[in-house]
């Protein structure tokens, strides 16, 4: 075969494992909870905007309706001050003495009066946080069936959109099924965790896996075990994952949701806080306190 | 204007310069220009840890036009894309990278220039490399990958360097340990060549690179 025919041969091979890397769900997932996270961002900033633009002309709704969301469609709905009669705010606000409430103030607001121009530039603002608004719910949507369908018993275990957060840390389902438990309970905690290595500070017990409800919903110092027993289960399901896609979790959620039980009753001590004064303590006791400073050569 | 530095390396005093394979191309937004109907790419040292040790001192430049190089840490093909200037049409450079995502961008490289050779290849296991790759005999081997265990990676696919063949080695210190001297640890990786390598010279890249050092070493 001569250099030439090589090199050819070479370049296909080579598009073809980058073509199968990309073909796999690892890459699409990873980047769209990426894009997740930046519309949320993108939403509040516009939000932001929106409720400093608007408030020039109606600053009391600004107060009255502190969701997101709601403020801007309301204000994309009925624009100047004149519209806002019970009827026309109803179907965005059930309550309906909330709606007599906004109504009433809007009549005797402290804002200005708002040019028909302006008012076009807030609805054009409005609008486009509503699209980033409708983007983000459709894409969630889609990152929960994708993470389903790739992950099922991750999914099955933590939620869909936990999976793809653990996924998206990791790089790939690979590197997740292989990776050891420990590691996974930390995923998301690297400040935390590389401190403690080099500074000596206190470790992290969890990191994205923070989020998971039981983790919350146990009490403050069981959050610890909590997420160990959790990450054990987690890595379990990753490789049931990486290996079979069949879904198999239920025993695991079983015995994690035993355990969650157990954990929520469990009595703890409450914390004493003593300071530690220098005189007290004997000899050894000392140079053991601050061996933890002391720079390792 | 621009006098040889190095065969196949320009300098104008102040910059440095390849000839282009591929001329009225660049290949990550570098400057062009012509001379002679020659056109020529500037080398950033900055950017390249092998025009880094040039501007350095290196006192011998190992490349020839025609040559066969391993390069191993190909990454979008910045560095490799001057060494293929270097060793011309009838050379062959052989890019290695463990990332399909730089990959990408090096197989579009390769179109563009015929002396390159794309492997989408681990560096730490030469033997899965093709066949006709680890039978190539190659003049030259160029590692630069952070990697812990660089200098093993380096040894390893020493083995497909030709004997007397030529090795360049980028090592960086904080890839090895973190918290050691960088003196420390670049005396303990250069004493690990010692048995397949006679080392020529050692170029240390600050203010191009912090901690790191360029090996230049022969094969036994």
């Amino acid at each position: 075969m001569t250099l030439n025919d090589l090199r050819k041969r070479l370049i296909r091979e080579t598009q073809g494992q980058v073509r199968q890397h990309f073909s796999e769900k690892d890459a699409l997932l990873s980047k769209t909870v990426l894009v997740l996270e930046d519309l949320d961002e993108i939403f509040n900033l516009q939000c932001e905007h929106a409720r400093d633009l608007y408030s020039l002309h109606f600053p009391e709704l600004a107060r009255l309706v502190p969701e997101n969301g709601l403020y801007v469609k309301i204000v994309l709905g009925l624009g100047k001050r004149e519209n806002f009669s019970v009827e026309k705010i109803l179907p965005f606000y059930s309550n309906s003495s909330a709606c007599q409430h906004i109504s009433s103030l809007s009549k005797q607001s402290m804002g200005s009066e708002l040019d028909d121009s302006a008012l076009r530039e807030i609805e054009f603002l409005c609008q486009n946080a509503v699209y980033v608004l409708q983007e983000r719910e459709e894409l969630q949507e889609f990152v929960e069936k994708e993470a389903r369908q790739y992950m099922p018993n991750l999914s099955e275990i933590a939620s869909p959109l936990l999976a793809a957060k653990l996924l998206g840390k990791c790089g790939s389902l690979k590197r997740l099924a292989f990776m050891p438990s420990s590691a996974l309970q930390l995923l998301g905690a690297e400040k935390a965790l590389f401190r403690h290595l080099k500074e000596h500070s206190l470790p992290p017990k969890h990191g994205l896996i923070f989020q998971h409800s039981f983790v919350q919903q146990v009490p403050a110092p069981a959050r610890g075990e909590m997420a160990r027993s959790l990450s054990g289960k987690l890595s379990i399901a990753a490789k049931q994952d990486y290996f079979s896609k069949t879904l198999n979790a239920a025993g695991l959620k079983k015995e994690l949701e035993a355990r969650f039980a157990q954990l929520k009753e469990k009595k703890f001590k409450p914390k004493k806080q003593k300071p530690i004064l220098r005189k007290e303590l004997p000899q050894n006791a000392r140079r053991k306190f601050f061996s933890k400073f002391r720079k390792r050569r | 204007m621009l006098q040889s530095k190095f065969s196949s390396v320009w300098t104008d005093g102040r910059k440095v310069y390849t000839q282009n394979l591929v001329p009225g191309l660049s290949v990550y937004g570098e400057k062009r220009i012509s001379e002679n109907g020659k056109e020529f790419r500037e080398w950033n040292p900055f950017r390249s840890k092998l025009c880094a040790g040039i501007c350095k001192g290196l006192k011998e430049f190992p490349f020839a036009s025609g040559q066969k190089i391993l390069y191993l840490g190909a990454a979008e093909g910045t560095t490799l894309s001057h060494v293929s200037d270097i060793v011309g049409k009838s050379g062959v450079v052989v890019g290695v990278d463990i990332s399909p995502t730089v990959m990408r961008k090096l197989l579009l490289l390769a179109e563009q220039r015929e002396n390159i050779f794309p492997l989408l290849a681990d560096a730490n296991q030469p033997l899965l490399y093709p066949s006709e790759i680890r039978e190539m005999q190659f003049d030259g081997l160029v590692q630069d990958v952070s990697q812990k265990n660089q200098a093993e990676i380096f040894l390893k696919n020493a083995k497909l360097l030709k004997e007397g063949g030529f090795g360049l080695l980028a090592v960086k210190a904080r890839s090895i340990s973190p918290s050691l001297s960088p003196q420390k640890v670049f005396e303990g990786e250069v004493s690990k060549l010692n048995e397949m390598f006679n080392v020529i010279q050692t170029v240390p890249l600050a203010p191009f690179e912090s901690d790191h050092l360029l090996v230049h070493c022969r094969r036994k």
